[in-house]
């Protein structure tokens, strides 16, 4: 049962965030941003990655200090400062990344969230409370096994569990399904409206299925880069709405690529049934098959999880395929390490450019020679070969307009958006044949990311075979020839660019199947 | 080997287990909550020391119990402010602290007891418990012994409950396992960890005690010889488990007894390949070729909100 | 801007150990005093053991090598992230296979033999530092606990050989017998103890620097250091740098064995190595891993060894623990500095992020209209 847009007007706020500001080296993480929740309320919070919510969230829950701003709870200020003081008010928070101690039981981390929520129970009581909450919401969890022992989808009703034996007033879930199956995620929707009409909880739900949200909120914020950009009763949200207030209109001065003919038929990369273990050891990549031709943009969709890291990251050679092969010039390369694929023509920007790409320590000169070491005429012998380094270096600086004062400083002293041009210059001066790429433009503005769409688009016209994972569906409508929609660790089908619309990509991502 | 050998075998294993058990158990409850000691040797160094000074000044072993156990504190305490203070790796403060530590015992003993020559202090006597005490080969081993080793081993299963049983016990695994998912649990981390630190620290100064008051009645130069690191590699051996510690331990002391004695033995192994065996088993226990084994996902890493 | 960081970079680099230095010393005085020990004189005594004369100078000198080349090592797999704790263990092993060879190896014209045995005991000591190498890179054991588990084992195998099987017959002192003069390394500075070790010494020095400045393999270290899964995506074998740099840092400790051996000592002696291994992390540590000031801090700790060498004759009642002590006190006030620093510049990057982000007004919490 879902209220009218008046009833959360009316009622008075169970918590609210006013005017909060967070701060990070380089970002403005949350920038004046406020937002009320009522009671009985569920309210989703929208935003592109990097655009706050999780931030905002923190601050709410007491992890991170904002540096400006207030919370008011049923009222009247509140401070909160680390998550005892949030417990204390009744916030429980399900974190993307779950906060279950992964080697003891459910039962024990039940008894330890609620001890150091002011409640001590036994492990015989924790055992039954969890018995009978997985009855109430039908989230079936067996209290006695090891949380490493169990399925994400168990670890995730578990998660869900704890927060609700604290008896919350106020929920905060982000990306509760983001791990599940379609039926799981469903069956969660019907949880969340239960909690909220039954229990009166106020939900803040953070999701990347526009879907999934609109079936279940009450309102809507949306964030983007740190600002809120407009709350809204779902009553008058839409699908493309919310996508153009998360993403923004497609900027002025965004100049339109010309897309390639597909005249050119030749494979250049060929991957056939590939099978990939992802972090936590689950199937991430199951059974892909994808052909990369000379000259095109293959775009591949697909939201957090659905597999497009890990099947970059194999095909690159940073993660060993289970099974398949996967074909470079008539050879199969799937096994072969990093350093013999980059020599047979792989260019790789990864997906995390800090994580993945750069050496924070070393300088910009070093970190564009890291992919050469081995060869070309920056070492003789293991020595080496410096003029040549800083040459070289020089040159990248200006081919590819890294804003930097010279080659010999530190990397970490860059920008997110010359960082990045870094990692793409390494990658893609030698004009390798097969360009693969994992989000490289995520979290950078829109001139930067502007030139990475240039590099990438040259790099196709020269006769290079790209592969564009991304996120953003806005960015593959701009640039690739194709796209494919990845979820749940397959290809669930292909579009020409010229038939695509974010549309029907929406409805192949969302897991509408 | 005879009966009569194999009892005074135990007699010798189990006395010399209990200093290595104090110090064990501390080092699972640090390591537990993420905490690592190499500084261990350290801290039962200090403790050996104190223990001795204490018992020097008031005549009165418990006195010098109480100040093995404020030595090794301090010992702890450093560690911790220079390690979640000031954020020095947690490995180059304990080494560090070892040479720090052995050269102000070495320098105290010089100045406090005005001589290299040790005092000599009255030690902790035996506490026989008739009946148990006369049970064959096993009974003087367990029940003929003074009350620094009945603490030493009551200790296990006081720990073991702690740890399993209740949710202080949680918490420790909590803030060594997953720090960030600790902290939204409402936990404070680093307080926890200071507190699993400086019991340590209370722990391994008591087992330094143990080496002295117990047994020698006199501190000399450097008197711990290493035990630090067995406890060390005990914890490891023991899968930072109490009672799997105290199996480690009770192995590597049976080792140590074993070559004081193998002359007497006519066993021809040299007595070096026994005392190298805590070390070498402990290695290959890491490297999986007995058990495969998991420290504490965050030992050693320092945690910081934000 | 970053011009001027990175020259503040040096120059705190400079004085953090410098003025840990000096705190560890007034430090000592104080525990002198205490101690009822006239701290003038004894820093005197201590002055004259380490530095008052060439015989003098040359006792640092001799004292500084077998801390300086494991101090080498440690800061190069340090370079790469990696913990070398059984640095002790390498020596002896180093000085072990040293002696071996001079000892019962081909007897060689040229010196030929006492360079095979320092290649001896650098490749033994390599071998010992390659196992937590391999266990690390093969199966993500931490290099800490099985690198410091080495260094007993590898203690007990020495003493079991001057015990044992390398034991002077009809004797009890547990050493080996003198390596033929030969085999020594021969004196270079007439009228002190100063031996071709010096040499070696001086050669690992640059080399290790020309490797860690000029050569492929040590940017690899250096990146492995920095960021080893950006390293790995860039297509360096994190696994074969891991091994190789813990090899190599064996081999220098290795190395200080055999020099130690066939320069200071003669023969293989049990315990001849009071904690050279353990004392060189914090030498690495204060020399900031950088060769020229390992140099400098490990010239700083022979001197002390020196000089506390002098303290125990001079002044009655003094002990030459001052020596371990002020070399302790020195490397913690060098981790509570480096930390001090760190917090500092972290404050100064965070208000200038929110500044820098914020472009003009920073606004301090409860200071905000509602």
């Amino acid at each position: 049962m879902r209220r009218g847009p008046g009833d959360v007007a009316a009622a008075r706020p169970l918590v609210s965030l006013r005017h909060v500001t967070k701060a990070y080296p380089g970002v403005l993480a949350n920038d004046d941003v406020s937002l009320d929740l009522g009671q009985g309320e569920v309210h989703g919070l929208l935003g592109e990655n990097g655009a706050g919510k999780t931030t905002l969230m923190g601050i709410l829950y007491g992890l991170h200090r904002p540096d400006a701003g207030r919370i008011l709870f049923r009222g009247s200020e509140v401070a909160i400062t680390e998550p005892r003081d949030a417990m204390a008010l009744g916030i429980g928070y399900v974190q993307q990344h779950f906060s279950l101690i992964p080697t003891l039981t459910v039962a024990e981390n039940l008894v330890l969230a609620l001890h150091f929520g002011g409640r001590r129970i036994g492990l015989r009581e924790s055992e039954s409370t969890v018995r009978e909450l997985s009855r109430r919401y039908g989230l079936d969890v067996e209290p006695g096994a090891r949380v490493d022992e169990l399925s994400v989808g168990q670890q995730q009703r578990a998660e869900l569990l704890k927060a609700l034996a604290r008896r919350p007033s106020v929920l905060i879930l982000d990306e509760p399904s983001a791990l599940l199956s379609p039926q799981e995620a469903e069956h969660l929707g019907t949880v969340i409206r239960q909690l909220a009409d039954d229990d009166g909880i106020g939900v803040i739900l953070i999701s990347h299925k526009l879907e999934e949200v609109l079936s279940v909120v009450d309102r809507i914020t949306v964030l983007r880069r740190g600002r809120l950009v407009r709350t809204l009763d779902a009553a008058e949200a839409t699908r493309g709405l919310l996508g153009e207030l998360m993403v923004g209109e497609l900027q002025a001065g965004e100049e339109a690529y010309e897309r390639a003919d597909r005249g050119e038929p030749a494979a250049v990369l060929e991957v056939s049934d590939l099978w990939v273990r992802g972090g936590r050891g689950a199937p991430a990549v199951q059974g892909v098959s994808l052909t990369l031709r000379r000259g095109e943009i293959l775009g591949i969709a697909g939201l957090e999880g659905s597999g497009q890291v890990e099947l970059v990251e194999a095909l690159a050679g940073v993660r060993t395929p289970e099974r398949g092969r996967v074909v470079l010039g008539g050879r199969d390369v799937s096994r072969l390490p990093v350093a013999e694929r980059q020599r047979l023509g792989i260019g790789h920007i990864p997906p995390d450019r800090r994580r993945d790409g750069l050496v924070p320590t070393l300088t910009v000169a070093e970190n564009l020679t890291l992919t050469t070491l081995g060869h070309g005429g920056f070492s003789r012998f293991g020595i080496l070969r410096r003029g040549a380094i800083r040459r070289h270096a020089a040159e990248l600086v200006r081919r590819f307009d890294v804003r930097v004062p010279s080659p010999d400083v530190k990397v970490s002293t860059l920008s997110g958006g010359n960082q990045q041009k870094v990692v793409v210059a390494r990658e893609l001066w030698r004009q390798p044949a097969v360009v693969l790429s994992c989000y490289p433009t995520w979290g950078l503005d829109f001139a930067a990311a502007s030139a990475v769409h240039r590099e990438l688009v040259r790099q196709r016209n020269e006769g290079a075979a790209v592969l564009l994972a991304s996120m953003d569906l806005d960015e593959l409508l701009l640039v690739a020839d194709r796209i494919a929609v990845m979820q749940g660790g397959r290809l669930m089908g292909e579009l020409p660019a010229r038939e695509a619309t974010a549309e029907r990509l929406g409805l192949m991502m969302g897991g509408a199947g | 080997m005879d009966r009569h050998f194999v009892s005074l075998l135990l007699v010798s294993a189990v006395g010399l287990a209990a200093p290595l058990l104090f110090a064990a158990l501390g080092e699972v409850v640090s390591e537990t909550a993420g905490v690592i000691n190499i500084e261990l040797e350290g801290m039962m160094l200090a403790g050996a020391f104190c223990g001795v000074w204490g018992a020097f000044e008031s005549g009165n072993v418990a006195v010098g119990f109480l100040a093995a156990a404020a030595g090794g504190i301090l010992v702890a305490g450093a560690h911790g402010v220079v390690c979640f203070v000031f954020r020095a790796n947690q490995v180059v403060s304990g080494v560090v602290l070892n040479v720090l530590v052995l050269g102000l015992t070495t320098f105290g003993l010089a100045v406090v007891f005005e001589s290299n020559l040790a005092r000599q202090v009255s030690t902790l006597e035996n506490l026989r418990i008739p009946g148990l005490a006369s049970v064959p080969v096993v009974g003087r081993a367990f029940f003929d012994q003074d009350a620094g080793v009945y603490a030493a081993f009551l200790l296990v299963p006081v720990l073991w409950f702690v740890l399993n049983r209740t949710a202080l016990g949680l918490a420790l695994k909590a803030v060594g396992e997953r720090p960030q998912a600790a902290e939204s649990l409402g936990l404070r981390v680093n307080p926890m960890r200071w507190a699993a630190l400086l019991a340590c620290g209370a722990l391994a100064g008591v087992g330094g005690a143990q080496l002295t008051l117990a047994g020698l009645g006199a501190f000399t130069q450097n008197v711990t010889a290493g035990r630090g690191f067995i406890a060390l590699a005990a914890v490891v051996f023991g899968r930072w488990r109490p009672v799997g510690t105290m199996a480690a331990v009770l192995l590597f002391a049976v080792a140590d007894a074993l070559q004081i004695r193998a002359q007497a033995l006519g066993i021809h192994i040299p007595y070096q390949f026994l005392v190298m065996l805590p070390y070498l088993v402990t290695i290959l226990a890491l490297a999986g070729l007995v058990r495969r084994m998991r420290p504490p996902a965050y030992l050693g890493v320092n945690y910081q909100r934000e | 801007m970053s011009a001027f960081r990175a020259r503040s970079g040096i120059v705190w680099s400079l004085l953090v150990p410098l003025v840990s230095v000096a705190l560890a010393l007034a430090t000592a005085g104080l525990l002198l005093v205490a101690s009822g020990t006239d701290p003038i004189t004894a820093f005197h005594s201590m002055w004259s053991a380490a530095l008052g004369s060439s015989f003098a100078i040359g006792t640092t000198i001799v004292k500084t090598m077998p801390r300086l080349l494991p101090a080498l090592g440690i800061g190069l797999a340090l370079r790469a992230g990696l913990w070398n704790i059984g640095a002790e263990g390498q020596i002896y092993v180093g000085a072990i296979a040293a002696t071996g060879v001079a000892l019962f190896g081909p007897q060689l014209p040229f010196r030929g033999t006492t360079a095979l045995a320092l290649l001896a005991g650098g490749l033994a000591g390599a071998a010992w530092g390659a196992i937590p190498g391999v266990l690390r890179a093969a199966r993500g054991i931490s290099e800490v606990i099985t690198s410091l588990m080495l260094v007993y084992v590898a203690v007990q195998l020495a003493n079991y050989l001057v015990e044992g099987p390398w034991l002077v017959p009809n004797t009890t002192f547990p050493a080996t017998e003198p390596v033929p003069p030969d085999s020594r390394l021969p004196i270079v500075w007439t009228g002190t103890l100063v031996h071709a070790g010096v040499v070696v010494s001086v050669l690992a020095v640059l080399a290790v620097w020309f490797v860690v400045a000029r050569t492929s393999f040590g940017l690899r270290l250096a990146a492995v250091g920095g960021n080893d899964r950006a390293a790995r995506v860039a297509g360096i074998s994190v696994a074969a740098t891991t091994i190789v740099a813990m090899a190599a840092s064996g081999a220098l400790a290795g190395l200080a064995g055999g020099v130690e051996v066939l320069g200071s000592r003669g023969q293989l002696i049990e315990g001849f190595s009071p904690g050279y291994g353990f004392e060189a992390i914090a030498i690495a540590l204060l020399g900031r891993l950088n060769p020229l000031g390992i140099v400098a801090a490990s010239l700083l700790f022979g001197a002390l060894d020196a000089g506390g060498a002098g303290l125990q004759t001079a002044a009655q009642g003094v002990s030459s623990s001052i020596v371990p002590v002020t070399e302790g006190l020195a490397v913690v006030y060098v981790l509570v500095g480096l930390g001090v620093v760190e917090l500092l510049s972290r404050r100064r990057r965070a208000k200038a992020a929110l500044e820098e982000a914020h472009h003009l007004d920073v606004r301090p919490v409860g200071q905000v209209a509602p």
